[in-house]
């Protein structure tokens, strides 16, 4: 037996689909958004006025550490990959994991993309211990500033850790004077490396 | 019956259309008189606080006020000028005109670096600015005083931040300082208004008045070292000079004092030793005038500081119109009012004592000074456990000699009355070695030896800020009574935060305490030979110290129990702090704790070797 379709069923069937096949095409658009990749700030010291020794310390607290993305937006960067907010870090300048850049300020995940620096605040200690007993006052210039900024261009890819060692020279930082230490920040990014 | 066709109608509207329009535009053109502009009027300027003409004002030193209006617009801008004479005999000349901008920016009166013709622009941009006002930045620019560019004029402020006495603090008003170097000075100041067309007020508002000269101040020093002596013009003390400041050298300090009824300011200018200067080299040695009523003086502004030990002084002061002072003195009234009223001379100038220390001197030798400041049992004397000073100087004098120091040191005794008040050599002594040995061995039945009084350790701390290098040692040295608290000495010179007495008859020596590097101090037992029978095989009154700073632990306490602790205390006395070094950038002290006198001979050779050798004596 034969079917029978009418002509206007058949347009607007043939009408549906057209419009089907339209709509679908106009969600195919090519968009992928990229995935963030890992940047991770450590600290190297240098420092041979004094040792790294467990007796001596020199603490550095750190409320704050950016990476500056060339457009000048500024993420934060945690102490770790688990964090959600920045707390102070205390560091201790003096500790033997900074003479081999093994002592992490933080880590975070950042979108991928041209980055200009990294910014920082700092409030170093009032004192320095060395031998465990001699307790040194730090004084600070009268100019001091607590910003901090390391100005060297690295870039932040898919899947990837960015490592930037910050190297901070203790023996030109401590100005030893007669009864007291001068504190006058001498600082630079030593190092960016990447692995997947 | 219409009997129009629509072709007919079409023509008729045409027909209309035509004669219509020109007529309608005819309308439109200028008639053929036009009313015309009424002219630019001339703004109009008054002085508000015209002083009488002829005013001969107490002061070069005015203010004026002034005030503008345009019937037909509005005041941008001032300007300004005024005449004045160098001489009865010179031309009256005129000062450049000045050109105030008639609007403020952030509190600040704006002067123009431009004229009439650029006025109007100026005052539009800052008459329109956003309700915010200046942009941060550039109000922060004019603070500072610098220049700001608007329409390609420079405007600077007339009272940024940093001007205590600003000319202008509003667009219609001044305070002025007129030139007043003759003894009258006419001057005719002249204020014009300037409105909003660019036009200025042809017939600015005048004054005439006269200002007289202005007598420069009277200055004088009032502070230096030690007490002024107003007869022989003398400061008291001797102090020692460095050609250059280090970390603890902050040189000599005077403090000036000026008198100017008639200024707000005075600023102080000093020499040292003008008279002994090469002539030509005098105006530069002035230092440059300043505010500050202080300076610190080093070797390198005296003349020949290592020769000469007496200089003095200049100081002068210039007021806020120039006048700089040149007399060197002045007088003023004393006992006012009374029987006894008079006048007093005051000079600018004051003489002050100097040394320089012979170890500061380019290639200068090495000499030791050995400050004997012991109790002596003269002829109470029960050697070895209590000598007379003698005995005590044999045993150094062996000490020294092993140590191949013989000629090589000075010993200077410390006198002392029945209060065991010392008499301690003075500053200029002192000076004159390279290393002070500073022994308080041997002490009383009370267990005291002569005390170090808080100017003998004043000089000493002044020593070591010079450059001087230290060794102390002794027996109960830093019981208060001996050594009076003085922050600066126990902290920076003996490198002492606090101490513990320890009473008890404990004490057998001192073990070194091991430092970095390969060469240590050696034990330090004591001699039992030398030991009273009173004390039962240990020494009492030592104390424990403290570390203060950059000083380090050179040596322990040994006890004769290794056990014993303080009474009701964990402490421990065996390993607390008796010896101390401190090797800074200008200076070293070691400090010994414990007498040298009463540790076996060999060891105290061992240990005083040790020590010379930090401080680059052996």
């Amino acid at each position: 037996m034969k079917s029978k379709i009418s002509a206007p069923g058949l347009a607007l069937v043939l009408a549906l689909a057209l419009t089907f096949v339209i709509l679908n095409l106009g969600c195919q658009t090519e968009y992928a958004s990229p995935l963030p990749g890992i940047v991770e700030v450590r600290l190297k010291t240098v420092s041979k006025d004094i040792a790294f020794d467990p007796l001596n310390n020199f603490i550095l607290t750190i409320p704050s550490v950016e990476a500056i993305r060339d457009d000048g937006a500024r993420a934060q960067i945690y102490p770790d990959l688990e964090a959600i907010d920045r707390e102070d870090t205390k560091l201790n300048t003096l500790d033997i994991r900074a003479q081999d850049s093994l002592l992490i300020i933080g880590q975070t995940y950042l979108p991928p993309g041209s980055y200009t620096g990294v910014g920082m605040l700092i409030d170093p200690a009032r004192q320095v211990i060395l031998d465990g007993y001699r307790v040194i006052t730090v004084e600070r210039q009268p100019d001091f500033d607590t910003r901090l900024s390391f100005a060297s261009p690295f870039s932040i890819d898919e899947y990837t850790t960015t490592q930037i060692v910050l190297e901070l020279d203790l023996d030109s930082t401590l100005l030893k004077r007669a009864n007291t230490y001068m504190f006058r920040p001498t600082y630079r990014i030593s190092s960016i490396t990447q692995s997947r | 019956m219409n009997c129009q066709t629509p072709q007919r109608r079409h023509l008729s509207v045409f027909i209309l259309a035509a004669v219509l329009v020109p007529i309608l535009i005819a309308g439109c053109t200028d008639p053929k008189e036009p009313g015309g502009k009424y002219a630019n009027k001339i703004p109009e300027t008054r002085l508000s606080n015209v002083p009488p003409p002829g005013t001969v004002s107490t002061s070069p030193l005015l203010t004026l006020s002034w005030l503008g209006d345009d019937a037909d617009g509005f005041v941008v801008a001032y300007r300004y000028r005024w005449s004045f004479q160098l001489d009865d005999t010179s031309a009256i000349e005129y000062k450049p005109y000045t050109h105030l901008l008639n609007i403020m920016a952030g509190g600040m009166a704006l002067v123009m670096m431009g004229d009439e013709t650029v006025a109007p622009a100026v005052y539009k941009y800052f008459s329109t600015l956003p309700p915010a006002g200046l942009d941060t930045a550039s109000l922060n620019l004019l603070a500072r005083g610098d220049t700001l560019y608007v329409e390609g004029v420079g405007l600077y402020a007339s009272n940024p931040d940093d001007e205590r006495y600003p000319v202008h603090e509003s667009p219609s008003q001044g305070t002025f300082i007129f030139d007043s170097q003759d003894s009258l000075n006419p001057h005719v100041f002249e204020v014009s208004a300037i409105d909003n067309n660019g036009v200025i007020d042809t017939s600015p508002a005048m004054v005439d008045f006269t200002t007289p000269l202005v007598p420069p101040p009277d200055v004088e020093p009032i502070g230096g070292p030690g007490s002024l002596d107003r007869n022989t013009q003398t400061f008291s003390d001797t102090v020692i000079v460095l050609n250059e400041f280090t970390d603890t050298y902050a040189g000599i300090e005077f403090r000036f004092q000026g008198y100017d009824p008639n200024s707000r300011t005075i600023e102080y200018s000093w020499i040292v030793d003008r008279d002994l200067w090469p002539a030509d080299e005098v105006e530069a040695r002035w230092s440059p005038f300043s505010l500050t009523a202080s300076a610190r003086i080093k070797g390198s502004d005296m003349f020949k500081p290592e020769s000469t030990t007496t200089h003095t002084i200049y100081i002068r002061g210039r007021n806020e119109f120039g006048s700089i002072s040149t007399r060197g003195y002045f007088t003023r009234p004393i006992n006012a009012g009374t029987d006894s009223a008079a006048f007093d001379t005051t000079w600018a100038d004051a003489k002050f004592h100097t040394i320089y220390p012979k170890f500061a001197l380019p290639g200068a030798e090495q000499r030791i000074l050995l400050i004997n400041n012991t109790f002596d049992w003269d002829t109470l004397a029960v050697p070895p456990s209590r000598p007379a000073r003698a005995d005590l100087l044999q045993y150094y004098t062996e000490i020294y000699d092993a140590l191949g120091l013989a000629g090589k040191y000075d010993i200077y005794n410390v006198s002392y009355n029945t209060t065991l008040s010392g008499t301690w050599p003075g500053l200029g002594l002192l000076a004159q070695y390279s290393l002070i040995h500073v022994v308080g061995d041997i002490a009383n039945e009370f267990i005291r030896v002569p005390t170090i009084s808080l100017r003998s350790q004043t000089n000493l701390t002044n020593y070591c800020y010079a450059g001087g290098k230290t060794v102390i040692n002794g027996w109960n040295l830093t019981r208060g009574d001996i050594l009076p608290p003085s922050t600066t000495f126990w902290n920076y010179i003996l490198h002492i935060l606090n101490q513990q007495p320890v009473p008890f008859p404990q004490y057998v020596g001192a073990t070194h305490q091991t430092i970095a590097g390969t060469d240590q101090y050696p034990d330090a037992p004591i001699d039992p030979l030398k030991l009273d029978t009173a004390w039962h095989g240990g020494m009492p009154s030592y104390h424990l110290y403290q570390v203060y700073g950059f000083g380090e632990i050179i040596y322990r306490y040994d006890a004769l129990d290794d056990n014993f602790v303080f009474p009701g205390s964990p402490i421990r006395l065996e390993g607390g702090v008796v010896g101390i070094r401190y090797i800074g950038l200008t200076y070293d002290v070691i400090y010994l704790g414990f007498p040298l006198y009463y540790t076996e001979q060999t060891a105290a050779i061992e240990v005083l070797r040790r020590a010379f050798r930090d401080l680059k004596h052996l």
